[in-house]
């Protein structure tokens, strides 16, 4: 593969994306440009409507803004456009590992260079770290397709690929979901505990999403943001399990009847799944030891201790 | 229903010549045939989108290196287990149920059929006569439907006269399809129970799909029936929805109209559960399925499943309709807590041990019960 280098005009460079995999919105632009110029020539494919670039897109936009008319540049010269895509994917992966919407851009740009699906299967998915797995590829296809604040969030390993497929279900909503995670600060694992529960009850209530995105906002407005994210999956919570939550009613109502003091703690099973309470407290003397017991004995001859028993 | 019928076979040479190899290939004439070393080679072998949609396309045939006869691994420290034995002659399954653990379990999509069953029979004998003391309740549905693939392999034409007249081994053939013209050519015996897992119509239209119908699967069930094996009904897993109480109802009762308490071997009844990866596999395979939106909340095993109140309802409901058909039928309950137990049957078994002998003395009485069935004149 004869690869030349050589000095061509900005001009010549066409600001076509065929080959771009590279997604970084939050890498800082290049220096160093206005002084040295550029270090480390693209690499450009000759063809028909001028050169395209393969690899160095950042470069030759430095050169551009800074004004720069020509730049050092390796020329391939007879590669076709499917050997194209893999020399820039290569080139990419020498820089270090893809994040997810440059593994979809490869994809993509894969298949649109003429890449089928077994040799996708075969070439592509070993260098992306990834088994040819249709769940995978849809929702790298699905993430092509979102806002651009969504991309950077997965790029920045701010919000899973399985997030943000979650979310394109939401349709015009998606930007402001985005928003409110962004504004709550909420991690991974809370985006897509709330998406998923968001998307159950939907489900289970046949709630239509805008009337629960309504629900969801006036928490938002009325709450500290500190507590906004408890409120809503309690809020959630409750229309997802409403005989669970009936459930966890019953018992705190019943338990705060006992007046236990702080220190004694009476705890179901997760889930009331075990028949069984656990009672737990510290004590470090015989005196606490006996008024605790007493505390435990009146509560065991309370009438309201059949209500909690009911429910295991 | 349709029968399952692969787009490519894929041949482990080392078994080219098994009787079951010979029986699919004579099967399967005009399905391409690709001989392959080694899994790494099978797998290069197919390089197409190895879909779970797609791998269950590719029958491999191949030999199975280990033991068949497994304990069943189905219930975790905190269930009361049956003390049931699997044996595993094929691996995964044609059938398309929304909720099957095997979407997320497998680690390969391709449908896997063990055609080394003279071995099979050999450690079978071998596990039946060192321990003639033990019933061997066997069921070899498991990892895959008894007899999806039967049309093919005619792996139940070995296994049924095997366990035939044996003492202490009994087998189960646990279906959702109504693959049964092998069992109607050979003589049954009182070792083998044939079983189908049944739902109601809503439940099985929307969550089981490529199985039998219900009507298939009742009808299926009495032609064994009639031929002279016993039969077995499994309501699991049951669904919790508006109309649960009504069609479950429903179910049972057509059951009871169609078979005597005679006839059924033993019914058994469970709930959804499953494991936490399947719930995306579910999400993404039906977008449209229920099963998720039930009131599922995570057990003490880390599975999911019903909350527990519900269960307990659903349970106690059918039990309360089956013994209102039959008094005397077997009935346990699958993968349960002794908890649940009690609450539904009044009756706490140990994990280990008491479920397991409670099935093991009524298989006994009943193996023992009828003279088997003769075998029909072939072409009759």
């Amino acid at each position: 593969m004869p690869i030349e280098l050589t000095r061509v005009s900005t001009c010549e460079i066409t600001p076509a994306e065929d080959f771009r995999i590279s997604f970084n919105p939050n890498r800082p632009p290049l220096r160093g440009v206005e002084e040295f110029g550029i270090l480390q020539p693209p690499i450009l494919l000759r063809a028909e409507a001028g050169l395209l670039i393969v690899c160095g897109f950042r470069r030759v936009e430095a050169a551009r803004s800074h004004g720069l008319e020509s730049v050092p540049a390796m020329v391939c010269a007879g590669l076709d456009r499917r050997q194209t895509v893999l020399l820039g994917l290569l080139e990419r992966l020498s820089q270090g590992e893809l994040n997810d919407v440059e593994r979809a851009r490869a994809v993509e740009k894969f298949r649109k260079n003429g890449w089928l699906p077994g040799e996708l299967s075969e070439a592509l998915f070993p260098l992306l770290g990834m088994k040819m797995n249709s769940m995978a590829l849809e929702q790298l296809q699905t993430l092509l397709q979102m806002p651009r604040e969504v991309q950077a969030k997965v790029a920045a390993r701010e919000m899973h690929l399985y997030t943000a497929h979650r979310l394109s279900f939401w349709g015009g909503r998606v930007e402001q979901i985005a928003q409110w995670f962004s504004t709550l600060g909420l991690g991974v694992n809370k985006q897509r505990e709330l998406l998923d529960l968001m998307d159950e009850v939907v489900r289970v209530n046949k709630l239509p999403p805008d009337e629960l995105i309504g629900i969801l906002d006036q928490i938002r407005c009325g709450e500290p943001v500190f507590r906004v994210y408890d409120s809503w999956i309690r809020k959630l919570k409750s229309l997802r399990y409403p005989r669970l939550t009936e459930a966890e009613r019953q018992f705190e109502e019943s338990k705060a009847r006992f007046k236990l003091p702080g220190q004694i703690q009476l705890m179901p099973s997760p889930y009331f799944e075990e028949n069984r309470y656990r009672i737990a407290f510290p004590f470090q003397s015989r005196e606490e030891l006996e008024r605790y017991s007493r505390k435990l004995l009146e509560m065991a001859a309370s009438s309201e201790l059949d209500a909690i028993l009911k429910l295991i | 229903m349709k029968h399952y019928r692969p787009e490519k076979v894929f041949v482990d040479p080392s078994v080219k010549d098994e009787p079951i190899t010979r029986h699919v290939l004579e099967r399967l004439p005009d399905v391409p045939v690709v001989f392959f070393q080694n899994r790494e080679e099978l797998e290069k072998l197919y390089a197409g989108d190895a879909t779970l949609t797609q791998g269950k396309k590719q029958l491999v045939l191949t030999r199975h290196q280990g033991r068949f006869l497994k304990d069943c691994q189905g219930c975790t420290g905190s269930h009361v287990c049956c003390d049931y034995f699997t044996v595993t002659y094929a691996i995964n399954c044609h059938l398309e149920c929304t909720y099957c653990i095997l979407q997320a379990y497998l680690n390969n999509p391709f449908m896997r059929v063990f055609v080394n069953i003279p071995d099979l029979l050999r450690e079978l004998a071998s596990a039946f006569s060192r321990n003639p003391q033990k019933v061997f309740r066997v069921g070899t549905g498991e990892l895959t439907d008894s007899l999806g693939l039967d049309h093919l392999t005619g792996i139940s034409k070995w296994l049924v006269p095997f366990f035939g007249g044996r003492d202490n081994a009994v087998l189960e053939l646990k279906t959702k399809t109504n693959n049964i013209e092998n069992l109607l050519q050979i003589a049954s015996n009182r070792n083998t129970v044939v079983a189908w897992s049944i739902n109601t119509p809503a439940v099985s239209s929307r969550e089981e799909w490529k199985t039998a119908t219900l009507e298939e699967k009742l009808a299926a069930a009495r032609r064994c029936a009639d031929h002279g094996y016993r039969v077995a009904f499994h309501f699991d897993p049951m669904i919790h929805y508006d109309r649960w109480q009504a069609d479950y109802r429903d179910l049972v009762n057509g059951l009871f109209d169609r078979f005597t308490e005679q006839e059924i071997a033993w019914l058994s009844v469970g709930s959804l559960r499953f494991h936490k990866e399947l719930k995306d596999v579910i999400r993404w395979r039906f977008p449209k399925s229920e099963i998720l939106y039930g009131e599922i909340v995570r057990a003490t095993d880390g599975k999911y499943q019903y909350f527990k109140p519900i269960r307990v309802e659903m349970y106690a409901r059918m039990i309360e309709w089956i013994r209102s058909r039959s008094s005397s039928s077997t009935v346990y309950l699958c993968m349960e807590t002794q908890d649940v137990f009690q609450k539904v049957f009044d009756w706490t078994p140990s994990l280990k041990g008491d479920l397991g002998r409670y099935m093991d003395e009524r298989v006994l009485v009943t193996i023992k019960d009828q003279p088997p069935h003769p075998a029909p004149r072939m072409g009759s």
